[in-house]
This record gives structure tokens, sequence and C-alpha cells, in this order.
């Protein structure tokens, strides 16, 4: 079991893919504010961060940048309802380990975590 | 969303105030998805067929099929959305989103163009192979880390190739000029080619890299005003798994005024015909490999050649070969002359133990000008060997610690320059075969050996006939599966090797260009058969051991033997692997069963699911339109029949409908429509046999692929519609996983009348589905149709036909349906088609044994 942090500046978001991800029996922690969820990253072990890519400060791909500076062992999924071939690139590049877009089906969220968790 | 609210409003305005308009927009859209159904499954048959084939083509042809089927089924969703605008407001994004993982499988890396643009060898990184190139890279580590004599020089970088070509803005005609360009075509391979590099010959050089270049040669020019350049390849990746012997040009004896010309001509190289070919064969990404170029001060060699630290061909022998020309080294490699060998051995002080002498009557050196020249030997070269002992010994030397620091067999290009003595020129790793267990095979009985000499350039054995290509014939003149005879083992040779099963040349050396590729694709050569031009004759079947290096007389197929097949790299190629990723999002069909409730957007994992997905959702908002509020006679009637099939007719001319309208459907006999009467008898034929209750209930094989799962007959899975008018059939008929459409007109005119059809997939293994689809093909043309495949699409046209030969073929067409449902299970081999096809065209329409015998 893992503990997962999902960022995405929509709440109900974050509530589906935390319900999803723990009755696979992962720990979840959701926020909707990037700050909190980098402060959250910086004290505290998190194996894997779900990120949105159009949030309200930064840019989910800003975040990736400093989750993985503060934290490189942390893998990282991107999930977002804008894909841009750019960002793709740019995550891919800053170490993003998948790049899914919304909407997203409980069995593709699964197989994805459980693809990248494993990794 | 936009589109969504704009579709309803016009929806409920029509609605309101103009039903008819309603309808008949609604039939558009619905014409508009079969015939974007209809372009979707082939683009999807052409990516199968590019897969399952392995047909050789450039990714961007790849991209560009994906392209347009990503954008025809958006069409498809956008007239759906059209036809029913708030039944599926999520469709959209889930086709946006797996369009956009096609589009995420298919892409290429993305590369940067900043500079450097120009490094001196000293200064690649030593981790610098993508972006100085194999060659240059190797030769700066060669240099500083093991301190051996390389000629100094300089490298313009893979950046510098994508500036020039980022700068001219070519990379979409490339990619355009690509994506149509079918490599065995050879008239196509030249005149894409042509294209090509003359748009790299045309481009500018953007003056921050004409700069460079022409100051990084100045520090050479300065010291010696006249100094003379080799202006090489160092393409990124062509010294990796596959060596792109020969393929990319070098350039030598070029001046300092020259040098652009020249980087630009290399560049262009890699658009050369034979270069195309190698790479697209390969399944190498154009992107991937974009062209650093080596520029070295021109050397004046006595003599020149290659070192082979172990012998490709029988890697188990301790030895090192040294094989060596006089003057340059153009001569050995483009396989002119046969070149003098060294056998060395592997000790810390390598003995020479053979020595082989050549055949060189001729020197390649540098001329006044560009050009190289041809010069005879001077006597007492044709007495002398090319190396003294101690050279071979040193090189050995020098061989053993590049292995070593390499850490793979290589072949080493060196030079012995007049003035400078030994240099080193290029090291790459050396593709190995694996050798024929047991050794050598003996002799076979009673068989005539036609020549016994040479040496094995690329082992194996194959059968064929001779096609000697004398001076006034071309390349292209070779015809598949020759064996070919040449006097030298050229290089532009390698872009027909798919053609040849074995290569015989009477010049040339296992360490030529040539024999490299030969060795990649596992093409038994032989080389250094002097007087094999005379010897063999055109036409004569020959058996090309060069195992043994012996040529016998006849075809031996019992002896065919290749140490490895041609399609080894390509189907790990980079190409394969990013093709099938794609396919992976288009092909699956998991929307299979429009009664379960994944049946959905949310449920589509793939553009083929999208496909079926608006297709079925169409014929339903098609055939559901007279339940919605439209007069009874245009809505959907369901047919009243004894068969198991369940089918829905529209009349959209409202004539051949008119009958007693009720809730149990409508009788075949109740219907005024002569052709569906005529396709109805085929499909009715009493001998064709149909399961009374369940599709498959004797069928055991379909049990075991779908795991026992039975499906009713009412299911709409195996639902199918037909849209009539008075001279109009549109037949969309579906049984468990396949699907097939009829449309026919039946005109007053023979010149508008025509019958289409068209069928796709099947349940089973691809085996079976193609064995089906051999059987419909070889009926439909005994019929007199004109038939296109593309994978398991087949495509049907009979145009321009009496009314008697519509009828004729749609009742034709009617049998064909009922007997070809399921056969794909049951079909095994070629021969077993060729006998059903036979009993059909006989006119026997009883296939039940066929189920019986699996039952």
């Amino acid at each position: 079991m893992a503990n997962i942090l999902v960022l995405d500046d929509v709440y109900d978001s974050v509530q589906m893919v935390k319900k999803i991800l723990e009755r696979k029996g992962h720990v979840v922690f959701g926020f909707t504010d990037e700050d909190e969820a980098i402060a959250y990253v910086s004290t505290n072990p998190v194996d894997l961060a779900i990120l949105d890519i159009k949030l309200r400060k930064l840019t989910g791909v800003e975040v990736l940048e400093e989750l993985r500076r503060l934290r490189p062992s942390v893998k990282v999924i991107m999930l977002t309802g804008y894909p841009t071939l750019e960002t793709a690139r740019e995550a891919v590049r800053l170490g993003a380990l998948e790049y899914c877009v919304k909407p997203i089906e409980k069995v593709e969220l699964e197989q994805k975590v459980e693809s990248v968790l494993a990794l | 969303m936009t589109s969504i609210l704009r579709n309803l409003f016009r929806h409920l305005t029509y609605q309101a105030f103009s039903p008819g308009t309603l309808l008949r927009e609604t039939y558009e859209s619905f014409k508009a998805i079969l015939a974007r159904n209809k372009i979707n499954l082939e683009l999807m048959a052409e990516l199968e067929t590019i897969y399952h084939d392995c047909l050789k083509v450039d990714l961007s042809r790849v991209q560009q099929v994906c392209n347009s089927l990503g954008n025809e089924v958006s069409a498809m969703v956008e007239e759906l959305n059209r036809m029913s605008p708030l039944a599926y407001t999520e469709l959209p994004a889930y086709c946006k989103k797996i369009n956009f993982y096609v589009t995420l499988a298919l892409e290429t890396m993305q590369y940067d163009i900043k500079p450097p643009y120009v490094l001196a060898l000293r200064d690649i990184p030593s981790d610098g192979e993508g972006i100085a190139g194999g060659k240059a890279w190797r030769l700066s580590l060669i240099s500083r880390e093991l301190g051996l004599p390389v000629p100094d020089g300089f490298a313009a970088t893979a950046s510098a190739c994508r500036y020039l070509i980022e700068a001219n803005d070519l990379k979409r005609i490339i990619d355009d000029e690509l994506s149509r360009l079918d490599v065995h075509d050879t008239k196509q391979l030249q005149w894409t080619a042509s294209k090509l590099v003359e748009l790299i010959w045309r481009a500018e050089v953007p003056n921050r890299l004409f700069l460079d270049v022409m100051e990084a040669s100045q520090r050479f020019t300065a010291v010696r005003g006249n100094m003379r350049f080799a202006v090489r390849s160092s393409a990124i990746g062509e010294d990796g798994p596959l060596s792109f012997a020969g393929q990319h040009q070098s350039i030598l004896n070029v001046s300092a005024e020259g040098l652009i010309a020249a980087y630009k001509q290399v560049i262009a190289s890699k658009y050369s015909p034979k270069a195309l070919h190698y790479r697209i064969s390969n399944g190498l990404i154009d992107v991937d490999m974009p062209m650093a170029v080596l520029f070295l001060p021109m050397l004046e060699a006595e003599s020149a050649g290659v070192i082979y630290t172990v012998d490709p061909t029988a890697p188990s022998e301790p030895t090192i070969a040294i094989h060596a020309v006089r003057g340059l080294g153009e001569a050995l490699m483009s396989g002119t002359v046969s070149a003098e060998r060294y056998d060395m051995t592997r000790d810390d002080v390598p003995q020479c133990m053979a020595i082989a002498r050549g055949g060189q009557s001729t020197k390649t050196v540098a001329g006044v000008g560009k050009e190289l020249k041809l010069v005879p030997l001077e006597e007492a070269e044709h007495e002398m060997p090319c190396l003294h002992l101690e050279d071979c010994v040193l090189l050995a030397q020098w061989a053993l610690r590049l292995e070593a620091f390499f850490s793979v067999p290589l072949d080493i290009e060196w030079c012995r320059d007049t003035t400078q003595g030994l240099m080193l020129l290029q090291a790459r790793p050396l593709r190995v075969e694996q050798q024929q267990e047991g050794g050598t095979s003996p002799q076979p009985a009673g068989v005539r050996t036609l020549i016994e000499k040479g040496a094995r350039a690329a082992g194996g054995c194959a059968s064929g006939y001779v096609f000697l290509l004398t001076p006034e014939r071309v390349i292209d003149d070779v015809p598949q599966g020759a064996v070919l005879v040449a006097t030298a083992a050229s290089p532009d040779l390698s872009r027909i090797t798919h053609r040849l099963a074995a290569a015989v040349f009477e010049f040339g050396s296992p360490a030529g260009h040539f024999a490299s590729v030969a060795r990649e694709c596992g093409l038994p050569t032989i080389v250094q058969v002097g007087g094999a031009m005379g010897c063999l004759r055109d036409g004569m079947p020959v058996t090309v051991d060069a195992e043994c290096v012996r040529i016998y007389e006849g075809v031996l197929l019992d002896l065919s033997y290749r140490r490895h097949s041609r399609e080894d790299l390509f189907l790990l190629s980079p190409f394969r692997v990013k093709t099938r990723k794609a396919l992976d999002l288009i092909s699956p069909l998991n929307l299979t069963d429009p009664e379960s409730p994944s049946f959905a957007p949310e449920g589509c994992r793939t553009l083929h699911d999208i496909i079926r997905f608006c297709h079925e959702r169409a014929l339903h908002e098609m055939f559901s339109l007279g339940r919605r509020g439209g007069r009874a006679s245009r809505g959907a009637r369901r047919l009243r029949t004894d068969l198991p099939i369940v089918l829905y007719l529209l009349d959209i001319s409202a004539g051949a409908l008119q009958c007693p309208s009720g809730r149990g459907g409508v009788r075949i006999d109740e219907i005024d429509h002569a052709q569906l009467h005529a396709l109805w008898r085929g499909l009715s034929h009493p001998d064709i046999y149909w399961s009374p209750e369940l599709l498959h209930i004797d069928w055991e094989k379909l049990e075991q692929v779908t795991n026992g799962a039975i499906m009713s007959l009412e299911s709409p899975l195996l639902a199918s519609f037909a849209i009539l008018s008075h001279d109009y059939l549109n037949l969309s008929i579906r049984f468990g996983y396949h699907f097939a459409v009829i449309d026919s007109l039946c005109s007053e005119t023979e010149e508008e009348s025509y019958v289409l059809f068209s069928f796709k997939g099947g349940g089973s293994a691809y085996h079976g589905i193609m064995l089906r689809v051999r059987f419909l093909i070889d009926v439909l043309r005994h019929n007199g149709f004109k038939v296109i495949q593309r994978g398991d699409l087949v495509e049907a046209e009979l145009a321009h036909c009496s009314a008697e030969t519509v009828f004729e073929m749609l009742t034709m067409l009617g049998a064909l349906l009922g007997c070809t449902r399921l056969l794909d299970y049951v079909l095994d081999d070629e021969q077993s088609v060729a006998r059903l096809v036979a009993r059909f065209i006989s006119g026997d329409r009883n296939f039940a044994h066929l189920r019986k015998g699996r039952g």
C-alpha cells in the first residue's frame, strides 16, 4: 500500500480519485491548494503524487518540478482535462511516469497507479 | 459545449417547426456516419496491414493515417451529436482523450536546436554521442582517453543539422514526402530521394552555423593554406545495432571554400535512395537520426583499411583480421578491389598467422581538384605487401586496446599517412553473426560444384537464378529471388538486398560496406570470386553456400539456411514499437454488446470502440425515429422472419413498406422491394444452416473462445438494419464480431447501377479471419467483382451492371453472408478454403458439415 498525494483544484475530482484509490487500500492525501501540497511533501513521505495541470497559482508541471526537487524519489502521474503535447513532453522530461487525460475511469486509474507503483 | 448547445438549438427548433427537415437532417447525419464508418474501417485496416504485414513505411505514414482516423472519428462523434444533441455529450471528451493518447504514442523525441553547432574533437564531451554522432564521439575518446593517434578535426553537431532543417522550415515537407513513400517502388524511391536531397541542397545554412564551421576550419587553414578536408557523416545512431555501413556519404579532398556545400551534401545523403531504403526497412525514425558531420584534415594515404577485432562470420576464431589496400580506403569500402588480409593473434604481442594477398591493380588517391582519381599501382607496389609486419603488430595492439575500452567487437578504420604514419579514422561496433552449429557441411553427394573459392562476407546458404549485373544493366533490373553476380560489391546494391537470395562478387572484401549490410540482413554473400561473371551464366539455377564458400549447380532447397532473418531487427525497431502502441489504442474492440452497461462513452477504450459506439447509436437513433413521434411509415419496422436474424427496415421513400402496420413487424412478402427480395432469397436458401434458437449452440469452438458467453439472437448485438428506397438498398448486417454492408442501386440505366459489398472482422484468431477473407475474395472475384483487401477488410465492387445482374448478385451475396457466419473458426488452411470456394461456386450452400465436424 502506498502513500498517495492527489492535487486538483476541483474538490470533487480530488474526492473521486481519493475514493477509488482508498478502496484499493492506499492512504490518500487530497489537496486543492498547491502550496499546501508542496508543504506536505516537504515534511511527509509520499510514494506517488497525482497532479492536475490547471491549478490556481502554479501549473501542475511547476508543482511536479518542485516535488521532484524536494523528494526525488516521489513518483508522479499527471492527470489533466486539457492535454497538450507540450505539457506532456515537459512533464515526462521532468520525471512524470504517466500522463493521463480526463475523463478517467476507475479501471484505467487503478491500472495506471498500479503500474507506476510497480516501477 | 458550444457545439452541443448549437446542435440542441437547431434540433429543438426543427422539432417544433419543421419535423420533416429534422428527419432529413438526421438522415443526412446518419448517411454521413455510415460513410465515415466505411472510411474509418479502411483507415484501421490500412494501419493493421502496415503492422501485421510488416510493411516498410516511414513513421510519418502511420502518423498521417492516425491523424486522418482521429479527424474522421471526431467528425463521426460530431454527426452523432447532431442526430441527438443531448444523448452523448460525454463522447467528444473520450474521443479527444483517445486521440491524444494515439498522438502521444506516435510522438517522436523532441530535440533542441541550441548551440553548440560546432565542436573541436577534443571538446566533444565523454557522453556526447548524441551531440556529435558515434563516429566523431568515438574518435574523440580514442584520442583523449587512450592517447592513440587520430587526425585532429571538428564536428558540426546534430543540433546544427536540426537547426538547418528548422531554419528552412523543411520538417513538414520532409514528413509529407516520406508519408507517401513506398521504398520497394524503385521509381518512387528515386523520385522522393531526389526531391528531399534537392531540398537540403537548396537550404540556406543559417549564418551562425556558417560562421562556426568557417571559424573552425580556419584553425587548420591558418597553418596550411591549401588544406583539404575529409567531410564525413557522423549521424546519430548510425553505429548502433545497425551499422549504416556505406549508406551515408563521405566527401574527400574538399577545399575550405567547398566545406559548406560538402556539409549540405553529407546531410542530404541521409535522404539518398539507399539510405532511405535502409533506414525505413530497418524501422528507424528520421528525426532520431540527425546528421552530425565530421571534418578531418585530408591524409595522404600510402595504405588504408579496416580491422575486425573478431571475424564477424566466424566469431569463435581467435584472430584479429587486418584488411589493407594501397592508397585511400575508399576502394576497399566500395568493394571495387580485393584487399590484402593479415590474420593476427590476440596475444600481447600479436603474431601474424596468415597473409592473404589481394587483387589490387589500381589505387585511389586524392586528385588536384576536389575529385579522387584511380591510378595504376607502381611496379614495386605489386611486389610488396601493403603493410610491414611491425605495422600489423601495432594495429593489432591498438585494436585490442580499443576493443577492451569499448567492450564490444569493433570495426576499425585506419590509414598510413606518408608523413604522420599510422592513424585511426573510425571505430564502430561490429555486428557478429551466429555460426551454424556443427560447423560447415560437407559437399552434398551427386551435386556439381561450379565454383569453390572466394571469401565469405556473410554466412548462410540460398538458391536462386543467376542475374549477371553486366555494365549495360541497372540494379533496378534485378528480379525478386535472384542470385546477384557482379564485379564489385558496391554499397549502392544494399537497397536491393530484400530482393536477393544470395550475392556473389568478383572483387570486394568481407570488410566492405556491402558485406556489413549483407550480414545485417542475413544475405548469404561470397566476395573475391574471381571469374564468376564468366563462369556463371545468366538465368542459371545455382545454390550459393556461403558457409563453405561454394557455388553448386541447381536449386538445392534442402541446403537453404540463413544465419538470421532479415526481419529480426525490424521487429524490435522503434517504428514497430510505436505503431504497436498506437494500434493498441485503435484496434481492439471492447464494446461488443450494446445491451451491456459498459456500452457507453466511458466504456470506450479505443478508437474502434468509439467508431462502433457511433455506428450502433446512429442506427439506433435512425431506426427509433418513428417511435419518437414521426409517422409510423417513416419509422423502422422489424422484419418478421423464421430466420434467427434481427433485421430492422427503414423506408426513406415511403413506398416499399406500404403494408398493414402492427406491432408484430412486417413479413418479407408484404414488402415491395425487388432488391431486398433477391437478397433474401440467398440468405434464406433452404440449405443454409441456421441454429433455431441460439446462434452458436453447436459451435464448441466459439464457446471456447467466448468462454461460454452465449448471445441471445434478440440481442441488438446481432441486429442488422436495412434502408430502402424504390431503387436503393443499404443493408448493414452484423453477426457477432463481423460486419458486412451491402449497398446496391438498381437504376434504369446499367451505367448507374452497382452492387457494393464490404466485410470486416471476426471473432477467431487472425489466421482464421484471414482464411475467411481468402474465401470471400475468391468467390467475389469469380462473380466478377473488383476486390480490394486491406487486412481483414474486404471491399468489392460490381459497377455498370444490368438489373438482372444486380438481383443475381444480391442473391449470391445473401447466400454468401449466410454461409460464412463463423467460418473463420472452422477453416484450417488454404486447401480447405479452395474446397469450399469450389463448392460454393457450384451452388452448394450446405456448410453445416463443418460445424458438426467440430462439435
